[in-house]
């Protein structure tokens, strides 16, 4: 029999409600009155779950957003105290949960490896054993000791997420957010996952990629509201899910969100070609050709307008803004961010339109497909990303090769 | 120091960081029973080396971060107490013409500590609140925040230590075999500002008010603590009340082992060791206490 790694018993968590004008400082608590400072009304953010994870499994936790999945996995993690029951670990916690939280821009890629390395639990020795590693699972041989603020989007998530997989975890906690990157790479980091799996490690996945965790644990579990609706068979489990959010869904179908199609007349599909917690969202991306209508194909040379619009219902701070295009599903020619080019966006809040002017695109003739993403000030998850959503073509240069330069052939 | 975090240590959650094989942790309800079977003591080795590594690595990165992409880098360290060096100089020397001998190191000094203590209480104050990405990491060591404000400060004022020595030297002073004393008046003054650090980063989750009460009480606490002038000349009863500051008697003892060469005033020395040692165990189980709540208030 596996030894039972986390064990979890009658789990409870309650937070208070504040009034929404809660005063959060004394002058406030002058103006206002001390009234306020009582919380209207106590409620339970996770109460009565139990359950086990022993070595060699992986648990999937599926949940609405506000089911309490979050605050479960901050108590597995000890960083927050339950109100009731308690969390027994047997070996070493660590968490895939926010990259890259003490990478310092200034600082090189080597030196972010160890401050991200210590802060994940590796003592600086153990780092530096495993810097090799690291970098090269990162794919950063190159640039690795370049300022991280040189680095594309995606070399940061690499960085990130290669350190904070070579932690040799015994319990694993694995956090959403890392469903942004390219594909390849998150194939590379799938298997780090079940390698550690195969090692006996207990892993507990928080998802709303439900094909994810069918394909990848063996149990799972449903947070509805604070309490577990269903544990055990990930099939049986996600059908349960399933029937409940479509029946959730039904009930408030078109008021919400109407599906997502683009221009171009390819369907967003979430968790497909579509990523994010879409808090905001990219509502429409339209590409335009210089003279300002919709380009379906442009010669080479000529320029390109990504027009992007992005509906926030409630302000996001610092946004990120990135656009990649590229040709197949590996490789991006053009891969530029808000904070790279040094745009600073303090505030977005509302529906706005964001124009990305790319003067002229000397590329081979071919099909591209432009990817965009909102992500967060810190590049830890994405608003809204869509990836590889729209196409257009390049025509009027050879077909080889990657660009098509302006150019001319002297004969001496 | 040491002694002060030791018998804290039960605490995980401030202290801990993730456990070592076979260390089974258990958190249970608030109350009824907190703190965690310990392992051997491979486990508290681990944890150990961990938390200094943590402290290390931050303190490296609030200090590159700090002068790298700066066009005289280090420098700052040296420029900044310097100016206000020569703006007390002349103003209290040139136009008031103060009568305290070797005016420059005397004022030097009390620059010096005080600066210390400024910015790492002011540091201190955000440390978490400024830090919830790494609140929210499993194992991380949150304690470890407010030692590196006051870490990360004391080597600030290390760069500027050599100036120091220089100016002691050409105003004539003859620090002598007294300066071994250096060392324990610093851990006394650590002791104290990670006292301040560890109350004002857990209240600051509470009340964000302490960002702006801090401020002040450091601006009143800098004209209440014999800055630019000597305690001597502050008037008997007044002098008893100024002496509560423990500021007031650790700048005392930096300038009687650095200009007079002087074994510094054990008793009162010893005396602001215990108050601040109490300061700290008082402070640092307050914020164990609250450290679980920080993420509910982030």
């Amino acid at each position: 029999m596996a030894e039972i790694r986390l064990d979890v018993r009658n789990l409870g968590k309650r937070f208070a409600r504040y009034h929404a004008e809660r005063p959060r400082t004394l002058k406030q608590m002058a103006v206002r009155g001390v009234s306020r400072l009582k919380p209207l009304d106590r409620f339970w953010a996770v109460r009565g779950v139990s359950f086990e994870v022993k070595a060699g499994v992986m648990l999937g936790v599926v949940g609405q957003n506000g089911s309490g999945k979050s605050t479960l996995l901050r108590l597995l993690g000890d960083v927050m105290r339950p109100d009731e029951g308690e969390v027994i670990r047997r070996g070493r916690l660590r968490g895939l949960l926010e990259l890259n939280s003490g990478t310092h821009p200034d600082l090189s890629g080597r030196e972010n490896i160890f401050i991200n390395g210590v802060i994940a639990g590796l003592t600086h020795r153990q780092v530096r054993a495993r810097l090799d590693e690291i970098i090269a699972f990162a794919e950063l041989e190159q640039s690795i000791d370049n300022p991280v603020r040189t680095y594309s989007a995606g070399m940061k998530l690499r960085l990130g997420f290669a350190t904070a997989i070579h932690v040799d975890p015994e319990i694993l906690l694995i956090d959403e957010a890392l469903a942004v990157g390219d594909v390849a790479f998150q194939q590379k980091c799938l298997e780090q996952i079940k390698k550690f799996r195969a090692q006996g490690c207990a892993i507990v996945l928080i998802s709303h990629d439900l094909t994810q965790i069918e394909a990848l644990c063996d149990r799972a579990l449903w947070i509805r509201r604070g309490g577990a609706a269903s544990l055990g068979d990930p099939t049986e489990v996600l059908a349960q899910y399933r029937a409940d959010m479509d029946a959730e869904a039904a009930r408030r179908a078109a008021a919400t969100m109407k599906p997502l199609v683009t221009t171009a007349g390819v369907a967003l599909n979430l968790d497909e070609n579509r990523f994010g917690t879409l808090e905001a969202q990219i509502v429409d991306v339209r590409l335009l050709d210089e003279r300002g209508s919709e380009a379906r194909a442009i010669h080479s040379g000529e320029g390109l307008v990504i027009e992007i619009t992005i509906d926030a219902p409630r302000p996001i701070e610092w946004p990120r803004l990135s656009a990649a295009i590229g040709r197949g599903p590996k490789e991006d020619c053009i891969d530029v961010n808000t904070e790279a080019d040094r745009i600073q966006v303090k505030t977005l809040s509302g529906l706005k339109k964001v124009e990305l002017r790319l003067r002229r695109l000397d590329l081979a003739a071919g099909r591209y497909d432009v990817s965009v993403g909102l992500h967060d000030a810190e590049w830890r998850f994405a608003f809204d990303y869509h990836w590889r959503a729209y196409s257009f073509d390049v025509i009027g240069s050879p077909k080889r090769g990657l660009l098509s330069p302006p150019r001319e052939w002297l004969l001496a | 120091m040491r002694i002060g975090l030791a018998a804290l240590r039960s605490g995980r959650r401030a202290f801990g960081p993730a456990s070592a094989p076979k260390d089974q942790d258990r958190s249970r309800s608030a109350g009824r029973r907190s703190g965690a079977p310990r392992a051997g003591l491979q486990a508290i080795g681990h944890d150990w080396s961990h938390f200094r590594d943590v402290v290390l690595i931050l303190v490296r990165r609030n200090f590159v971060s700090r002068y790298r992409n700066t066009a005289i880098g280090m420098a700052w360290a040296l420029a900044t107490p310097l100016l206000f060096l020569l703006v007390f100089y002349f103003v209290f020397k040139v136009i008031i013409n103060i009568s305290i001998d070797k005016y420059a190191s005397f004022v030097y000094i009390g620059i010096l500590a005080w600066t210390w203590l400024q910015a790492a209480v002011t540091d201190g104050t955000a440390a978490i609140t400024s830090n919830p990405n790494l609140v929210s990491q499993p194992g991380f060591p949150v304690a470890a925040l407010p030692i590196v404000s006051v870490t990360a400060n004391l080597f600030s004022l290390a760069v500027a230590f050599p100036v120091l020595l220089a100016l002691l030297i050409v105003e004539g002073a003859r620090p002598g075999f007294a300066i071994l004393w250096l060392p324990a008046i610093v851990v006394v003054q650590y002791a104290l500002t990670l006292g301040l650090c560890f109350f004002a980063a857990a209240l600051n989750v509470a009340a964000r008010d302490m960002q702006h009460i801090v401020p002040i009480l450091l601006q009143i606490g800098y004209y209440l603590t014999p800055i630019f002038y000597s305690g001597d000349k502050v008037p008997g009863h007044y002098r008893a009340i100024l002496r509560i500051n423990p500021m007031y008697g650790l700048l005392e003892s930096y300038r009687a082992v650095l200009i007079d060469g002087r074994i510094p005033d054990l008793a009162g020395l010893a005396a602001t060791l215990a108050f601040s040692l109490v300061l700290l165990v008082t402070a640092a189980s307050y914020f164990r206490k609250a450290s679980y709540r920080f993420l509910e208030d982030l």
